[in-house]
């Protein structure tokens, strides 16, 4: 994916998370028609500050990823260290930046994210049903094993901990 | 035109996916009381769910070529979502590093993986695919492993890839649904060490896990986020090498305790780039 491509895509997923932001986080529609348009739209303006906070970090995280030689890690992983560093409380900005991503609700972000998965999906299809009914089995095990296994791991340690 | 170029381009699906999300939106979550247990439904997974029915054949709203479109595009749209991760560890950061001993032997968790799920594959007939699809919770990473010690066009590599495939198409609602029915149901755990477990190296997975402790527990929800995403964080770091160094030899030993005696598999010249071959299959 070239740069263009990406910050093209970005913005459109960008303008889709505000809405969705709009629609479900500040309950645009019903700001809307209870408090009229002024109000709804302070809504929607609010959330915009975050988006570009979160925009600007995916950036330095992707140039990161493009500068460094080794290519062990995937961009998310610089993504995610450097939107964890600049938010760390002391860091120059940090509180400000906090401030404004909080108004870009987290669950909110997932949903046009998990559309887009969705959309995907149906390829996979006809590829799990080569593979057959018993290896889906296999895998939901396999699920729970995993989030059992470590919840009783996490339960355990954290008592002992306190 | 490359089909990135095509898929950016695609104006079908950048529309139905604003429409899933406004309706998804729209429903907001919801709570259900089901036996013993609650089942939280979030708008992530409407949204999920009404894009997935459009892919249905008969609708022919989405062709073959759109949702490989669609798949070429999802990667990216993870990287806004990593970022408020980000943001939402470091306020948190002191916390997370508080917590850092019960993130770290977590990890450990992924040996119940094994001893859930080789011996479930082996008693529904499979043989060496056991090993493949019982010794991780077979995200990108846990792939590349069986990519290049066994190849994938082997019975290692149609077990890793069954279950990857089984993860996208049903791996967030599944975790969804389980999170919430142990999160109500089970007392024994804190929500904290649930955030902890719903990390297990997939963002989709974990956000869909975490989704209804979070409404649960409107209260720590800050906290929840960041053990869930650092936890996440961990997985893709130290997972891979608790994958290669106990998980992987210790499904291979537990197969053949259970009395499968094949040989291993051993990678062929066309299998030997890993993610060359995973990627074909992902789009």
């Amino acid at each position: 994916m070239t740069c263009y491509q990406m910050i093209y895509f970005l913005i459109i997923c960008a303008a889709q998370i505000l809405i969705g932001n709009w629609v479900g986080a500040s309950k645009g529609f019903s700001v809307l028609f209870t408090e009229g348009v002024a109000a709804s739209t302070t809504a929607f303006v609010s959330a915009i500050p975050g988006i570009i906070v979160l925009l600007g970090i995916v950036a330095v995280g992707v140039i990161i990823s493009r500068l460094i030689p080794w290519k062990g890690l995937p961009a998310v992983a610089y993504i995610v260290t450097f939107g964890c560093i600049v938010t760390i409380p002391g860091f120059p900005g940090a509180e400000l930046m906090t401030g404004y991503v909080s108004k870009v609700s987290f669950i909110g972000l997932c949903t046009p994210i998990l559309a887009y998965a969705g959309l995907a999906v149906g390829k996979d299809l006809k590829t799990l049903k080569e593979q057959g009914w018993k290896i889906v089995l296999v895998g939901l095990f396999v699920f729970v094993g995993t989030f059992m296994g470590s919840a009783i791991i996490a339960e355990v340690v954290l008592r002992f901990m306190r | 035109m490359d089909i990135v170029q095509k898929a950016i381009h695609n104006w079908k699906l950048h529309f139905l996916a604003l429409l899933f999300t406004v309706i998804a939106e729209l429903i907001g979550a919801r709570k259900f009381h089901v036996g013993p247990g609650m089942i939280v439904l979030v708008p992530l997974l409407y949204s999920f769910i009404l894009a997935a029915l459009c892919g249905h054949p008969k609708l022919k709203i989405l062709s073959r070529d759109d949702m490989f479109q669609a798949s070429s595009l999802v990667g990216v749209t993870f990287f806004l979502l990593m970022a408020r991760y980000g943001t939402l560890v470091g306020p948190s950061f002191w916390k997370v590093v508080a917590n850092g001993p019960a993130l770290i032997l977590q990890e450990f968790g992924n040996i119940g993986t094994v001893f859930l799920g080789v011996p479930i594959a082996v008693m529904l007939g499979l043989r060496r695919e056991a090993v493949g699809a019982g010794f991780s919770n077979a995200r990108e990473p846990n792939i590349a492993i069986i990519g290049e010690k066994y190849g994938l066009d082997t019975p290692e590599g149609r077990g890793v890839m069954g279950v990857y495939i089984t993860g996208t198409v049903f791996g967030a609602i599944f975790c969804s649904f389980l999170c919430s029915f142990v999160a109500s149901t089970m007392s024994f755990f804190s929500p904290q060490a649930l955030a902890m477990a719903t990390g297990t190296g997939s963002a989709g997975m974990m956000t869909a896990a975490l989704a209804p402790l979070l409404e649960m527990y409107p209260a720590i929800k800050d906290e929840l986020i960041a053990l869930a995403a650092a936890s996440n964080m961990f997985s893709g770091l130290d997972g891979v090498y608790m994958c290669i160094f106990i998980s992987l030899p210790l499904a291979n030993k537990l197969v053949r305790v259970m009395g499968i005696k094949d040989a291993p598999s051993i990678p062929t010249a066309s299998s030997d780039n890993p993610y060359g071959t995973a990627g074909k299959v992902e789009g």
